[in-house]
């Protein structure tokens, strides 16, 4: 098993409210793949993403990245592994500046002054962020927050890298160049959205999350094209996928 | 909502100010609070009824306002607004103390009166140095600095957090007051009964929110140390300006300049 491949076996978790967010949800997620996880509001795709990187710990069943299991006492080697990238970036943007909001990660690594200097640099134009370096987080746009929210886990250089809600608040410029900076990136990427035509565009695999358990694992197209799965799931079918409007409805089919 | 997006303009200004590249700003952090620390106790340990002795103080923020590139009007801005706070704490002064310090001609000026007016210079003087302190160093880097100088992380990094997510709330703030106004017909002001469960509403808005940027703190291997910067020394020019304004300070808590030069120039027209 590679370090950034990820095995999810029969993981429960309840809140303390007693909610049952996941119930023994299993799955295997290879090195590179770009998995996306969907399904309606409270189906427990926030809740499964916090567990990649031990924001929260399994009640029962456990996971593992690489070979290690997610741990109290593995937390710090996970986290160095599993890149987080939180649905609001104002949570993920808490310095001063882009600059030390980006350095963060490394200078918690223990890196030497000059290899945080390296890894912030090479982030920051990755993601075409390096002319924001000095700005305050406020200062920038929603776009540019999300990019630069995205620099600092890419600082860190992790394996894998999971993104909660990516495309929430971007307008169509905005959403676009998220697209192409995540095409370019060569991690095990997963993402759990609503965005359904950004799922189609980035991700082979699609794991359908319903009431705590998995509804469905599988290809994207073919998920797509199971209409009573969508429906049951409390989904539609990408807007890309439906035939044209006038030709269904004059019955001719796309 | 304009107070609140005004008030939120005004704390962009502070750090456009303090990005600006000079003299003052150059100086090490912790020489400026150490100097603006030890002008406010001099300003502070005069007694009630100083007035002249306290004027040539105001050299200390004409000086590194100047310097600086702080625009007076902008520090004349922010004493507006304390000032009415100072005049209440010395409103009743001449009421209570009649006792007749000085007369001009036929006028006879109390002590209540002179005790109020050293109030208002004395807050002038702190709240200018304050203010300037701020707008030439810069609200995080005064953060690190007290971390520096030993203040417990715990302090200094509620203070920088403070600073980085008063936007956050304001913008919250906004948010929920513009939905109260959008749905409240008459028009009138928030009641107090309406008030208190918003303000609750915003409290658990904002320890969500503390919990999300603990966890991508975590997320981010923090560790318990934040933000921490090594003690490093300080140089020639620093120390120059801590002893140069101390010995300043000094001079002028002992010795009432304002007198002095008086009588210079009497002497001279004389």
């Amino acid at each position: 098993m590679t370090n950034s491949s990820i095995s999810i076996n029969q993981l429960c978790f309840s809140y303390p409210d007693g909610t049952t967010a996941l119930h023994e949800v299993s799955a295997n997620i290879c090195a590179g793949e770009a998995v996306a996880i969907i399904g309606a509001n409270g189906a427990g795709k926030s809740t499964l993403l916090l567990h990649l990187n031990g924001c929260l710990l399994p009640a029962n069943g456990d996971i593992k990245i690489g070979a290690i299991e997610i741990t109290k006492k593995s937390l710090s080697d996970i986290r160095s592994m599993v890149g987080m990238v939180f649905q609001n970036p104002d949570d993920q943007l808490f310095m001063p500046t882009v600059y030390e909001d980006v350095a963060f990660g490394p200078l918690n690594q223990g890196l030497t002054p000059e290899e945080i200097k390296k890894r912030t640099e090479k982030a920051l134009l990755d993601v075409d962020a390096l002319q924001l370096q000095d700005k305050p987080p406020y200062q920038l746009s929603g776009g540019e927050k999300r990019r630069v929210a995205i620099a600092t886990v890419l600082s860190m250089s992790p394996e894998i890298l999971v993104l909660d809600e990516p495309t929430t608040g971007l307008d169509a410029l905005g959403r676009r160049q998220l697209i192409s900076l995540l095409k370019g990136l060569n991690h095990t990427l997963i993402l759990a959205t609503h965005d359904l035509e950004l799922v189609l565009e980035l991700c082979n695999r699609v794991i359908v999350l319903h009431q705590g358990r998995i509804a469905a694992d599988g290809p994207a197209a073919e998920i797509f094209q199971n209409l009573d799965l969508l429906k049951q799931t409390h989904l539609e079918q990408p807007l890309s996928l439906r035939g044209c409007p006038k030709c269904v409805g004059n019955g001719v089919q796309s | 909502m304009q107070n609140i997006e005004g008030t939120l303009l005004n704390f962009r200004r502070i750090d456009l100010l303090a990005s600006e590249n000079s003299f003052i700003h150059r100086i090490d952090a912790r020489v400026k609070i150490l100097v603006t620390l030890f002008f406010i106790f001099s300003v502070i340990s005069f007694n009630n009824h100083e007035i002249s002795a306290l004027l040539p103080f105001f050299i200390f923020p004409a000086a590194v306002s100047t310097l600086g590139k702080i625009p007076f009007s902008y520090i004349l801005k922010k004493l507006i607004l304390i000032l009415p706070f100072a005049v209440m704490i010395g409103i009743f002064n001449p009421l209570f103390d009649r006792h007749v310090l000085v007369s001009i001609g036929s006028i006879e000026i109390t002590g209540g009166w002179i005790s109020l007016l050293s109030i208002i210079i004395r807050t002038m003087l702190t709240v200018s140095a304050g203010v300037i302190l701020v707008c030439v160093t810069g609200f995080n880097t005064i953060c690190q600095a007290l971390n520096q100088m030993g203040i417990p992380q715990p302090f200094t990094t509620q203070l920088f957090f403070l600073y980085r997510y008063i936007f956050v709330l304001a913008e919250e703030v906004c948010s929920i007051s513009n939905a109260y106004r959008l749905r409240s017909v008459t028009g009138r002001r928030m009641g107090i009964s309406t008030f208190t469960p918003l303000l609750g509403n915003l409290l658990l808005r904002t320890w969500e929110r503390a919990e999300r940027i603990h966890l991508s703190m975590l997320s981010r291997g923090y560790n318990g140390v934040f933000n921490k910067i090594p003690v490093t020394p300080l140089n020639r020019t620093d120390l120059k300006f801590l002893f140069g304004w101390s010995f300043i300070f000094i001079v002028l808590r002992f010795n009432n300049l304002s007198v002095f030069l008086g009588r210079l120039i009497t002497g001279i027209v004389e």
